[in-house]
């Protein structure tokens, strides 16, 4: 039996003890051999409880690393970009998506990425079309779909030595090469413009219209306490028109659609048809926006919205080669506050 | 203002130092995306990532128990910081030398006070075996035991921040973590076979 505690034992291993604490305390051990074994295993007792304490600490973070995987957090960028493309394996598409389902912050991630790699695609496409569109003018010029004239800007402009001998090789060649370039330029623009029509800065004019329709929802909604099925319709165009908030226009017009096909009259009709069609256009679909946009011309709109249907009427002509229908809007919206510098503008483009 | 930013952050590093899975998820989301793109930029892969930030992470947080450590920059500053000297000890432990480590952090110059080494779990090559019995005995205390002993000697929480955790008085606590060690003492002496 010594006279030492454990805490001064404690103290002696933590080297808290003063150095002639210290060596009393070693003279003390070398002397009684219960106490150099006491404290022999109290060493060992504290080494194993800071080993369990640290195993316990890294199982803890595995266990975290293992959460936050359930959540997606591991989810890199190109992974996002895979999934987004549906390239990844479709275990791996169905986790993410389950994933995402679970953690806002992820489903932000991946909304967030589908507007950039759009972005992207639409800036490429449009520079692509650009750089089509002037090789198509330059061989134009050149004569180049016309298979009898020689063609040494074209040779110049492709960096490529082209022959001028008229063989029927040749000219084989030069109509099959004429062909494939046309068929790639009506490609792009098809992409963003109706095939044969004119060079429309479409993305310089169409921008999409204020949200009034939400809060009128939301009233409807609200205060009069609807119920059943017309509670229902009213909370799908709820969510069309968040949609609509997002810019996420396929969405919105899924649901603006079903809103329509179900509630055939109702107050909020014509102002969903308007917001539909805007997003029929925004989705390059003009010739679905024409009659839901021609048929408010007849309803009952607040004057402003009445405006504002002309207008993307306008723009919606303009896309499907209709430009005397879409002048004679224009003209009439020149004189208007709202759209008097955009009419104007693209009423020149028209000309 | 100042004092509840201190407080907030006090509070943030109790916290870690005890292995909140709160305070731990809030280093993830703090330090990873840094030390994953230090790791992929330079030749690593995800589970490279994944592996190393989990280590650098238990050396951090055995760093933070040291009484004598006193945090000199932000918490992912430091988990960066031994994420890069890990990764690089790695690639030359894979024979890769003139290794240039392709950085884009402004954190990159911060050189760590101590070495990651320090902390780095205990060999148990030696005396594994009787290492082993002890941890064995340990897990099978009462719980009440484990929390006074684990919370004390591997937290190095105070005698009474303990007592308001578990809710008991300063002298109790003190009491129970004479008892606990004595049982423990006991257990061992029985794991391993002597009087």
């Amino acid at each position: 039996m010594n006279n030492y505690t454990d805490d001064y034992i404690e103290d002696y291993l933590d080297g808290r003890l003063t150095q002639s604490e210290k060596e009393t305390f070693e003279v003390a051990m070398q002397q009684d051999v219960a106490l150099r074994e006491e404290v022999e295993t109290h060493a060992q007792l504290l080494m194993a409880i800071k080993t369990t304490g640290q195993n316990l600490l890294q199982n803890k973070i595995v266990e975290v690393a293992d959460e936050l995987e359930e959540m997606g957090f591991f989810v890199t960028d190109e992974e996002l970009e895979a999934y987004i493309e549906e390239q990844l394996p479709v275990a791996t598409q169905i986790k993410i998506t389950k994933w995402a389902s679970n953690n806002p912050k992820l489903k932000q991630r991946i909304e967030d990425y589908k507007i950039l790699l759009n972005a992207i695609a639409k800036n490429g496409n449009q520079s692509l079309k650009k750089q089509i569109l002037k090789l198509s003018d330059a061989l134009e010029k050149d004569g180049f779909f016309d298979v009898n004239k020689q063609i040494p800007t074209v040779a110049k402009e492709l960096k490529s030595p082209i022959k001028k001998k008229k063989t029927v090789q040749t000219l084989y060649y030069a109509i099959v090469a004429a062909a494939a370039v046309v068929a790639l330029i009506l490609t792009i623009t098809f992409v963003d413009l109706p095939i044969g029509s004119k060079k429309i800065p479409y993305q310089a004019y169409f921008s999409p219209l204020d949200d009034k329709l939400s809060i009128v929802v939301k009233n409807e909604l609200s205060e009069k306490g609807f119920g059943g099925e017309v509670k229902t319709s009213l909370e799908k165009l709820k969510l069309g028109m968040s949609a609509y908030q997002r810019k996420n226009y396929a969405e919105t017009v899924l649901l603006l659609g079903e809103y329509l096909k179900n509630n055939p009259s109702t107050d909020l009709i014509p102002q969903t048809q308007l917001y539909l069609s805007i997003a029929y256009l925004a989705e390059k679909e003009p010739e679905k926006a024409i009659p839901l946009l021609s048929g408010l011309q007849t309803n009952v709109l607040v004057s402003e919205q009445k405006l504002d249907a002309d207008w993307y009427l306008a723009l919606a002509y303009s896309q499907v080669n209709k430009e005397e229908a879409a002048k004679i809007l224009l003209k009439n919206l020149v004189s208007t506050e709202k759209y008097s510098k955009k009419a104007t503008a693209l009423l020149a483009e028209l000309k | 203002m100042i004092n509840d930013k201190h407080n907030t952050e006090t509070a943030f590093l109790v916290a870690l130092r005890r292995g909140d899975t709160q305070a731990i998820k809030a280093v993830y989301e703090q330090a990873y995306p840094i030390c994953f793109n230090l790791i992929i930029y330079n030749q690593g892969t995800k589970e490279d990532s994944k592996d190393i930030f989990q280590e650098a992470l238990l050396v951090f947080i055995q760093k933070l128990k040291e009484p004598s450590f006193v945090l000199t920059a932000s918490i992912k500053t430091y988990i960066y910081a031994i994420v890069r000297n890990l990764w690089l000890k790695h690639l030359r432990n894979q024979g890769k030398k003139g290794l240039l480590l392709v950085v884009d952090e402004p954190d990159e110059a911060f050189q760590l006070p101590f070495d990651e080494n320090d902390t780095a779990i205990e060999d148990k090559k030696e005396n594994e075996l009787r290492h082993t019995k002890i941890e064995e005995a340990i897990m099978h205390i009462s719980e009440d035991c484990k929390k006074v002993i684990m919370s004390y000697y591997f937290h190095k929480m105070s005698l009474k921040e303990i007592a308001e955790m578990l809710g008991y008085t300063d002298s109790f606590v003190k009491v129970k973590k004479k008892r606990c060690m004595d049982t423990l003492r006991e257990k061992v002496f029985k794991e391993l076979g002597k009087n």
